[in-house]
């Protein structure tokens, strides 16, 4: 283990706290403020350049580190400088584009505006010392989505959910094909396959009467799923409804009552054990999908993490009681297999 | 903790040469070793690391660096200020001047120096300690490397499958940034592409390099993989004392000629970048602004201009492949095809040593296939070294310009087609699921001391036969 570098800290309470304040109030007003400062720099420089037309409409690309929050502070900024320049600002499709992007070195933040149809040599260049803009704390612990391959295999897969069992909690996956329920030890240390067997512990039919009609792909799967009843859960196909125990041997229960709606995949990030919902592109079952996963912050929009392609459409999305992780099944669409991938979230780059 | 690498490289940073792969892997090896006075995090920021704290004049022409205390290198001695000026004074350009006041190392200029901390947070800025016998000592996380041998004599697993150059770095024990979570890294040197990717698959590597071809494979596979952002630039070189290539109409057909975007997407499987500058944009931040587009008819019109002779059937265009690896001379291949398609004959050729055709270093050829691996945190100063690197005559002092003003002198270069870039290639590495908190910086840096694993699972017992079975 790592040897805990940090000594105790012993400080009067109340000092802390007012120190804690300076240090989150102050910095977020001079930030803000050099922000306006540079937006103010960039409409000089573009209100100086030659020739410049009397309107433009606007178009802004943050492709920096900076956060969309102060990308957003620094667009209303640079929006009210212009307006108290020689340019107006407007929406139309025929005037001349004021391309402005936020870009980024290790060195410097750069605000580069230019004036459209023009050559990009006529670029204004506004380097901002990065020190000015450090990252928001919240983005210094940005989440990423990490995935890892557990099963796969040729057969069609309609659902999938990971499952904790026994004293060692070892991990289990209970996967719906179209036709059965499959219990397969979960991989540690890379993918397995149905058609080598190996982890299959346990499997149980559909009875006959949620088969029909054949269901398609991403419409049936697990329902409700509860932490509080771990061993119960609940499948969802063609309207109807079945219990599945997880015992010593898989049960199924079909009472004829709907399903319940699978709630929204949502999981939590490690370091800020903040909450993020799992979202997919959802286009056709042809092309090739992606996840994201996408956190609400009060009165600053919504964080999104890069978004993590997939080799398929994903066709379910189910996160495990805990809420530490979600599995995705997708057809790869390059060897039309159905595979199995635990979707987490990591910190840090 | 066992990692595989194509090339060895020596972990001195004094005998690093900047633009090279061998650089490269050389600081992966010294960042196990050695500490910088700083480091840069994933945000920009400035981390301490053997400089506790530093201060500067108004003017940046001098910056105090006060040495972290208590630290030792790892043959014992104490870190003292003088030891950080002996390290860092044949590193950094003659006209900085170290001094030591205190417990504090001083770096003057007579030029001011504001990018100086992002300077020192870059290779090849580490502080080792030269030992009687030309050993270096470190203050970093791990100790110096061992072979096998020495390391099984001294305990320590050694258990490798052949005989490739190995070493084994054992964890720094008392290292002032804490113990690293594992307790060696087994580095094997000179490992070929498909024997690495062949050995994470097996579980015989933990962390392994992957070639673009294979990191596709890999992510196809289901193993594990991490790309870096793009970090090894590849252009095109024109000899202008040849009449050929003196021509200005016939570098721009070729330039206009190149399909950067099929070499970056299909040739490299999208493990590439098409380049339109020489530094990428994560460095530049300008990049974006600059396209450098295929333009067939334009490049057609142009060596129809062209006396009939350049570039013919009879006098093709000679090619000299000098960046290393297969790679290289695929991508050569792919620019004499697009060259082809714009009645530009090329003929590819290998430096001597190489298979195939070949030309000793010192012959004539009319371009050059050459490759640059960045290293530096600072736009100019990676433009001036790889101008350097590179030969680029028309290329001016960069280091301390603005980027308005480093736009500009790429646009010079790029205008003249002295440099032709073609694509800037990401770094893909191949892990075991084993290999847990991987944090390498976007810009390569691995940071394995970071990395934990997994504990190897215990022996499972042997089968029971069942009863009156017989073999």
């Amino acid at each position: 283990m790592k040897r805990n570098l940090h000594r105790p800290v012993h400080a009067n309470a109340a000092l802390v706290l007012a120190l804690l304040a300076a240090l989150f109030v102050f910095p977020r007003a001079s930030r803000a403020d050099a922000l306006e400062d540079a937006a103010r720099t960039l409409a000089a420089k573009v209100a100086a350049i030659p020739r410049l037309p009397v309107s433009a409409a606007l178009a802004w690309e943050n492709r920096s580190s900076l956060s969309e929050s102060q990308s957003a502070v620094l667009r209303r900024a640079l929006t009210l400088a212009l307006a108290g320049g020689r340019l107006l600002l407007v929406e139309n499709a025929s005037v001349p584009v004021l391309r402005v992007t936020l870009s980024d070195t290790p060195a410097h933040i750069l605000l580069i505006a230019v004036l459209q149809p023009a050559e990009a040599e006529d670029a204004i260049l506004l380097e901002l010392d990065r020190a000015a803009f450090p990252a928001d704390q919240d983005f210094s612990l940005a989440a990423r989505i990490e995935r890892q391959l557990l099963w796969r295999q040729p057969e069609p897969l309609l659902d999938g959910i990971e499952w904790a069992e026994g004293a060692n909690q070892e991990s289990f996956l209970v996967l719906l094909t179209r036709d059965s329920l499959l219990r397969a030890r979960s991989a540690k240390d890379g993918w397995r396959s149905a058609m080598s067997g190996a982890g299959v512990t346990d499997s149980a039919p559909l009875p006959a009467s949620l088969l029909l009609p054949w269901p398609r792909e991403g419409e049936a799967g697990f329902a409700a799923v509860s932490p509080a009843l771990p061993t119960q859960l609940k499948i969802r196909m063609n309207r109807k409804a079945c219990s599945v125990a997880l015992g010593e041997k898989l049960g199924l229960s079909c009472d004829g009552e709907a399903g319940g709606a699978k709630p929204d995949p949502v999981i939590a990030a490690p370091c800020t054990r903040a909450s993020y919902r799992l979202l997919t592109g959802g286009g056709d079952h042809n092309e090739k999908d992606w996840i994201q996963a996408v956190e609400s912050v009060a009165g600053e929009g919504s964080r999104l993490t890069p978004r993590l392609e997939m080799p398929g459409p994903v066709l379910a999305l189910t996160v495990r009681p805990e809420g530490n992780s979600a599995l995705a099944i997708v057809r790869n669409l390059l060897t039309g297999d159905y595979e199995v991938y635990r979707i987490t979230l990591a910190c840090g780059n | 903790m066992r990692v595989e690498m194509s090339r060895s490289a020596s972990a001195d940073p004094r005998s690093w040469r900047a633009g090279t792969e061998e650089a490269a892997t050389g600081a992966r090896l010294a960042a196990l070793l050695f500490d910088r006075l700083v480091d840069l995090d994933d945000y920009g920021r400035i981390q301490p690391r053997l400089a506790v704290a530093w201060a500067h004049d108004p003017a940046f022409l001098r910056w105090r660096f006060t040495i972290r205390a208590g630290v030792k290198f790892s043959d014992g001695a104490p870190l003292t200020p003088t030891e950080a000026a002996l390290a860092l004074r044949p590193l950094l350009a003659a006209s900085r001047q170290l001094s030591v006041e205190g417990d504090a190392l001083v770096i003057q200029s007579v030029s001011p120096m504001p990018d100086l901390l992002l300077e020192l947070a870059a290779a090849p800025y580490f502080v080792c300690r030269a030992m009687p016998g030309g050993a270096l000592a470190g203050t970093g996380p791990f100790l110096p490397g061992a072979t096998p041998a020495a390391a099984s004599a001294n305990g320590a697993a050694a258990n490798f499958p052949d005989a490739t150059a190995r070493l084994i770095f054992r964890a720094n024990p008392d290292a002032w940034s804490g113990r690293p979570y594992v307790d060696a890294v087994e580095v094997t040197f000179g490992v070929p592409a498909q024997r690495q990717f062949y050995d994470l698959q097996m579980g015989l590597a933990d962390i392994v390099e992957l070639t673009p071809d294979l990191a596709l494979r890999a992510a196809q596979g289901g193993l594990r993989t991490w790309t870096s952002a793009p970090l090894t630039l590849y252009a095109l070189l024109f000899d202008e004392s040849l009449p050929a290539a003196a021509d200005p109409r016939l570098r721009e057909a070729f330039s206009l000629s190149l399909d950067r975007a099929s070499m970056a997407g299909v040739l490299l499987q999208k493990q590439a970048e098409p380049a339109s500058t020489l530094l990428p944009q994560w460095l530049s931040g300008y990049a974006f602004l600059v396209a450098l587009e295929t333009n067939m008819d334009r490049a057609k019109q142009l060596r129809a201009a062209l006396p009939a002779n350049f570039a013919s059937s009879a006098e093709p265009l000679r090619l000299r492949v000098d960046a290393p690896g297969d790679m290289a001379r695929l991508l050569a291949d792919r620019v004499a095809i697009n060259a082809r398609q714009a009645g530009l004959q090329v003929k590819v050729v290998n430096r001597a040593g190489a298979s195939g055709a070949t030309l000793a270093p010192d012959s004539a050829a009319e371009l050059r296939l050459v490759s640059w691996r960045y290293s530096a945190l600072l736009a100019g100063a990676e433009l001036d070294s790889l101008a350097a690197g590179l030969g680029l005559a028309r290329a001016t002092a960069a280091a301390g310009a603005n980027s308005a003003q480093l736009l500009a002198i790429e646009r010079r270069i790029l205008g003249e087609h002295d440099a032709v870039p073609l694509v800037i290639l990401l770094e893909s590495t191949g892990l075991a699921a084993r290999v847990h908190d991987w944090m390498p910086a976007r810009r390569g840096d691995w940071r394995l001391a970071d990395v934990w694993l997994d504990a190897p699972e215990p022996p499972s017992p042997a089968p029971l036969k069942p009863a009156g079975a017989q073999p």
